[in-house]
């Protein structure tokens, strides 16, 4: 009996070692993310699971909440994490700071950190440009076309337009850093910008009560097209916010594809999320699989952009796309 | 001889069908190439379009999502089309429907898009068809090109089918062309026939039947026309013969005074005679009288060779026009179909997005850019009953040719699943016509060139097997009969003419073998007859009968015919890439980044001329050294060389060097040729035979010209390279066959070339204003406008190699044609120096209209008015220019003075050839067309001025 006991010891000892072999072999992937798992982490979930790599990928959703961000950080020490993904200007900056806080312990320095989903990298200090982030531990993606283009593209829809509205959220910083960015270039492009704070005076997450209102301020200063910018408050409201400007008569631009696909925002040129998920899976592996060190790789472009039109409500706005448009857009009927 | 001429005659119609059937099938080939590449351009720009709107916005091209299944639904259109690929600017293909996803398109595609200037490109490889168009960003960069690749089989099928009916043809206007030319030639040589049939008789003392004894010949009754037709010419003939019998029977007689047993036995008629002595070599100018036989049979045949090859040639030509059309028109028939197509799926595209037809917004706009690109296209509409949409302008039905109204409704414009809407496409006939007419002028430049090739192959061909052989019998007849038994030739035995000729060499053979027997007497040490009386009588005979111990010095005949044809094939060799050349060298590798691209284009031209310029100095001493015909058979070889060189090269370097090359080539072989026609033709003759040296050559380079645009098309540029070292190798070997060997003139001493008088030249005002005002803008018109500006201005006008050869080769036929008739105005007491004004007023004002406005059609008028008007200055700079060195300058002598000029102008040709490319690449090419226009009217004017109040210049006798 005792020789059996000890036969089931040694075999259990020897199951356990082997598991915790294999498991110290795998490696730890912790995804830091503002508004949950939606399409990049589902695109990044998915390209890691296909490449075949051995990795365990760890989610944590901020729910929008700045607060939560130094547990993350902790847990990511804890655990160790191998490699951390963020998601987002507020919840990159929150993680690794800017390229100031590369000596600053309260933000991750010694993690290899891949960035998604940052409105504009460069003017927010997060990295130093397409070449390399400039810190060693950091790379990331880039997945927007520069402002001037989402003006542009309404200009092409629109051969009359000359005015663009504009929400933005001032705590947020790439919300206000897209409205600095546009009250410099509208004029360059021969364009009027009406750009409206959502709650002025509120530090905390807006008012959602406060998009209508905006809403009907925007129409009657004669704003027939509406830039959603940079904001994860009214990406995550896209369904009221869209919704209200139609009823307002305004057609909204957007740098997100599902605003387009999923509400009522009627046009944007977006690279697809799930790309971009994809394209921060392959820069993780770069690091992990293949040793190289993040502050090497250069910062990849997303290249999957398409014109989105949402004709559902174009057709409720009367206007419908030039016929040019139509030769190339994906339309959306919803 | 009739035998002979008719084998002559069918060879020669055989090989002008041959090039005519030969050259129709390349030009159906390259029109139907061009319309296929057009058709597939439909295709690709239709593409293109629709990456445009994100283009637009600054995005690149790889950055589109859904670029797959756009380039995808362009295969809908045609089930033919092979792969669609959307490439970035680097020729990187970033869409593909290829499965095998190529990296790269093939290496001559990639250039073609590189080096086109338009939106629209095309090119073909060995198995697929290219067609390209750019997608070109608001900003007016190349963002990327969309290119679709099509099989070659229906061309192939097309050209195969083409090519049946064309040897069918061929082969049955050559049989009915070679019956007529036997009946015509029945009838102009038959009873010359009969009569040289007897020349052999006539040789040997037979008394000619016809002629009598007394010498008369029957000349009336019927058919006395035909059997008169040489008459004279022949009755002279017969003539000499006779009196050339009675000159050897005298000598015989007088010389068997002499006679010794040894020499009894000789008989001249007997085949078995042998010559003892050692003949000598000896190479005579061969005078081919205007008025000899030989001269007139040729001028008699002449004309029926012309009229049959091009009547031939022309029926060929007719029918295969025809069989060219009807082999094209499906073509553009598929094209409108294709647009149709295009129109109603982009309709479609749009109603499926869910916009209703009549909301749909800016269409007129889109189809308004794409018709841009369709000239052929001059209305477009969507109608459901009533007009939808449309743009351009409507064709009156009655106008439209009925075969582009057919299938009017027949493409309609679905949706769910149900007909809405049709399309209506109104093809502008004027355009229809013109590509017809395109056709039509090509066939006729096929003609043209074949039976130019042809004539000169005929010219060859006659008189090496007929008027030669005459040539040499009257000559050597003429002699004996005035008593010159010195000269024997080398003949041949198979017709009576040569069998004629044989017994007068015979004569002349034996009377010298008969005299030296005499002179050395009984073993060889004593004058027969062993005295003074003797020897004097002898030396007397000797004297009479030009006889010589050495026997008869062996005469080689010489004729500017003999050089002919190798003179065309190597002028049309040397002009064959003239229309491409700018092209091929705009493609080859540039390691000199910095230097601007049409100053580069511009080094092969300058290279030539520069090697011209400073080779032409030393041909004439060369020629006289080594004699023209060696100096020909040794140029040839560089030459050769230097377009297997063009064939390998690949960079600009490369190609500036075996150009140079080549300027050494034609500058020696040009020059030698001349030199050889004004050796080997006598002093009166020989203004005509330079003119003819003149035709000959500017033949060729029309020729060339005309052939090379088409060849390059159909076979690539740099083959045609190989094609022009064929034609030199052609060339070469003619000369080295038929080209008399003429001793060298050099005295032992190496020439010297001369240096040509320059400035004490230009001190003269007339000279000077000649020079900077007639000489220069002409040469400056040739090297700058037509060498080099004419083939880049109309390929950035869309105009294909074969389009521009066809223009280029305007400018020599206009030469030709006006260069001697400005002579002859000229002998009718019209001043020379308002003939050269005249035409340098032309070619200004000709390039000004072009420069204003450039268009193809505005560069066709301004390269044949440019043409005209140097075939005016041409002569008359010439004639100007010795008369100002026979008076004002007649101490410095006439060959230096033309040395100067000549000097002067290919220097300042060169300087010009480079301003200008300079000019083209910081304007553009209308500033540089007008900076050559203010030249020739700034130098005409300079001139008028210098010949204000001076006397007007007599005219003078035309030279090259």
């Amino acid at each position: 009996m005792k020789s059996i006991a000890r036969k089931l010891l040694t075999l259990a000892v020897f199951f356990v070692l082997t598991t915790v072999a294999s498991a110290a072999d795998r490696k730890q992937i912790l995804g830091i993310f503002y508004e949950g798992c939606e399409n990049v982490c589902e695109g990044f979930k998915a390209a890691i699971k296909k490449s075949g790599f051995a990795a365990d990928v760890t989610i944590i959703d901020l729910a929008q909440d700045k607060s939560r961000i130094p547990t993350a950080i902790a847990k990511a020490r804890a655990m160790p994490a191998d490699l951390v993904l963020t998601y987002g200007t507020n919840g990159t900056l929150g993680v690794i700071g800017t390229l100031d806080d590369t000596a600053n312990p309260a933000f991750i320095t010694e993690i290899p950190v891949v960035f998604v989903k940052v409105a504009d990298p460069f003017g927010t200090h997060i990295a130093k440009g397409f070449e390399g982030s400039g810190r060693a531990n950091v790379t990331g993606t880039f997945n927007r076309v520069p402002e001037a283009i989402n003006i542009e593209i309404v200009r092409q829809y629109d051969p009359t337009f000359d005015k663009l509205g504009l929400l933005y959220n001032s705590n947020e910083r790439n919300s206000a850093i897209t409205a600095e960015e546009l009250k410099k270039i509208a004029p360059t492009l021969g364009i009027e910008l009406v750009a409206l704070e959502i709650d002025p005076g509120n530090n905390s997450v807006p008012n959602i009560a406060r998009i209508a209102e905006r809403m009907a301020e925007l129409r009657e200063q004669g704003v027939r097209w509406l830039y959603v910018g940079s904001s994860s408050f009214l990406n995550a409201n896209g369904e009221l916010f869209t919704k209200t400007a139609v009823e307002n008569g305004i057609a909204i631009v957007s740098p997100y594809e599902p605003l387009v696909r999923e509400h009522h925002a009627m046009l944007s040129i977006a690279a697809r999320l799930e790309n971009v998920g994809h394209l921060a899976a392959e820069q993780a592996l770069s690091i992990l699989r293949d040793g190289a060190t993040p502050g090497d790789l250069p910062i990849v472009r997303a290249t999957d952009f398409a014109y989105v039109v949402n004709m559902e409500v174009a057709k409720k706005l009367d206007r419908y796309p030039p016929f040019a448009f139509l030769q190339v857009a994906e339309a959306v009927n919803n | 001889m009739l035998l002979r001429s008719w084998i002559t005659f069918s060879v020669v119609i055989a090989l002008l069908q041959a090039v005519v059937g030969l050259l129709s099938v390349l030009q159906h080939n390259a029109v139907l190439s061009d319309l296929l590449r057009q058709r597939i351009s439909v295709i690709a720009q239709t593409t293109a379009t629709s990456f445009k709107p994100i283009i637009d916005l600054g995005l690149p091209i790889s950055m589109i999502r859904n670029g797959d299944a756009i380039v995808a639904r362009a295969l809908e259109t045609d089930d033919e089309v092979k792969a669609v690929h959307a490439l970035n600017p680097t020729g990187i293909i970033v869409y593909s429907t290829d499965a095998s996803r190529p990296k790269e398109v093939p290496r001559e595609v990639l250039q073609a898009m590189q080096l086109s200037k338009e939106v629209k490109w095309s090119t073909e490889t060995g198995e697929q068809i290219y067609s390209g168009f750019n997608v070109v960003g608001r900003d007016g960069a190349t963002s990327g090109a969309v290119l679709v690749a099509y099989p070659k089989d229906r061309l192939e099928a097309a050209s195969q089918a083409i090519m049946r009916k064309v040897v069918r043809n061929a082969l049955v206007i050559w049989a009915a062309f070679s019956a007529l030319s036997y009946v015509l030639l029945s009838l102009l040589l038959g009873a010359p026939q009969r009569r040289l049939a007897r020349l052999e008789g006539v040789a040997r003392g037979e008394p000619d039947a016809q002629i009598g004894v007394n010498g008369n010949m029957k000349t009336s009754g019927s058919g006395a026309f035909w059997r008169d037709l040489f008459g004279p010419q022949i009755r002279q003939l017969d003539a000499n013969l006779a009196d050339a019998r009675r000159q050897y029977d005298a000598a015989t007689r007088e010389l068997g005074a002499f006679e010794l047993p040894a020499a009894k036995d000789w008989q001249a008629e007997s085949d078995d005679a042998v010559v003892a002595t050692t003949p000598t070599l000896e190479t005579e100018v061969a005078s081919n009288p205007s008025r000899s036989l030989a001269r007139q049979i040729a001028s008699r045949l002449a004309p029926l060779a012309a009229v049959l090859m091009v009547s031939s040639a022309l029926v060929l030509g007719m029918i295969t026009l025809g069989n060219v059309n009807r082999s094209i028109e499906p073509e553009l028939s598929a094209r409108t179909n294709l647009i149709a197509t295009v129109v109603g799926e982009d309709v479609q595209r749009a109603l499926a997005t869910g916009v209703p037809l009549d909301s749909l917004v800016s269409a007129e706009s889109f189809f308004a850019d794409m018709l841009k690109q369709l000239p052929e296209i001059a209305y477009v509409a969507v109608a459901t009953g009533r007009v939808v949409l449309e743009v351009g302008e409507r064709i009156d039905p009655y106008l439209a040719p009925p075969r582009e109204r057919k299938g009017v409704r027949s493409h309609p414009i679905m949706h769910n699943g149900e007909e809405i809407a049709y399309v209506v496409i109104d093809v502008d006939p004027a355009f229809i016509s013109k590509k017809f007419l395109d056709v039509f002028l090509d066939m006729g430049v096929v003609v043209v060139v074949a039976v130019l090739i042809a004539f000169e192959i005929m010219v060859l061909m006659s008189s090496r097997s007929l008027t030669a052989a005459l040539d040499r019998l009257q000559r050597l007849a003429a002699m004996q009969a005035a008593g010159d038994f010195s000269k024997r030739a080398i003949v041949g035995a198979r017709t009576a003419i040569d069998r004629a000729a044989q017994v007068l060499i015979e004569r002349a053979e034996g009377l010298s073998a008969q005299f030296a027997a005499a002179w050395q007497g009984p073993g060889g040490s004593d004058v027969a007859g062993g005295s003074d009386a003797g020897r004097t009588r002898l030396a007397a005979l000797q004297a009479r009968y030009c006889l010589s111990l050495n026997g008869p010095a062996t005469l080689r005949f010489s004729y500017f015919t003999d050089l002919r044809l190798a003179l065309f094939l190597f002028a049309a060799a040397d002009e064959l890439p003239l229309s491409f050349m700018p092209l091929y060298t705009r493609a080859a590798h540039n390691p000199f980044p910095w230097l601007s691209e049409t100053v580069l284009i511009s080094l092969p031209l300058a290279g030539y001329l520069l090697a011209i310029v400073l080779v032409s100095p030393f041909a004439r001493p060369l020629a006289r050294w080594l004699g023209p015909r060696r100096l020909l058979i040794l140029a040839a070889a560089p030459t050769i060389a230097a377009h297997l060189w063009l064939y390998l090269a690949s960079s600009v370097p490369e190609i500036v060097a075996s150009r140079t090359m080549l300027g050494v080539g034609y500058a020696f072989v040009t020059l030698a040729c001349q030199d050889y026609v004004i050796d080997n033709t006598p002093r009166d003759e020989r203004d005509r035979s330079l003119g003819m040296f003149s035709t000959v050559l500017f033949g060729g380079i029309f020729c060339g010209t005309a052939l090379g645009g088409v060849l390059a098309d159909r076979l690539g540029q740099s083959n045609v390279f190989l094609l022009s070292a064929t034609f030199v190798l052609i060339s070469a070997l003619l000369i080295f066959s038929l080209v008399a060997d003429t001793a060298s003139r050099g005295d032992g001493t190496r020439a010297k070339a001369a240096r040509p008088p320059l400035l004490a030249a230009l001190r003269n005002w007339h000279f000077a204003a000649l020079v900077f005002g007639i000489a220069i803008p002409g040469n400056v018109c040739l090297q700058a406008f037509i060498s080099y500006l004419v083939a880049l201005t109309l390929d950035s006008l869309g105009a294909s190699p074969a389009d521009i050869g066809r223009t280029l080769m305007v400018y020599f036929l206009a030469i030709a044609l006006v260069g001697p008739l400005a002579g002859r105005v000229a002998e009718r007491g019209i001043s020379v120096s308002a003939v050269a004004l005249s035409g340098g007023f032309l070619c200004g004002i000709s390039l000004l209209t072009a420069a204003i406005r450039p268009s193809e059609i505005t560069i066709f008028l301004a390269v044949l008015g440019s043409g005209v008007g140097s075939g005016m200055v041409r002569g008359a700079q010439v004639s100007l220019s010795m008369s100002i060195a026979e008076t004002e300058l007649k101490h410095l002598g006439a060959d230096p003075v033309l040395g100067a000029l000549r000097t002067i102008e290919r220097f300042a040709s060169i300087a010009g050839l480079l301003l200008v490319a300079a000019v083209a690449g910081l304007y553009g090419y209308a500033v540089a067309i007008a900076v050559v226009a203010a030249l020739a009217l700034g130098g005409a004017l300079l001139f008028g001025l210098s010949v204000l109040g001076k006397p007007a210049a007599p005219a003078r006798q035309q030279a090259p």
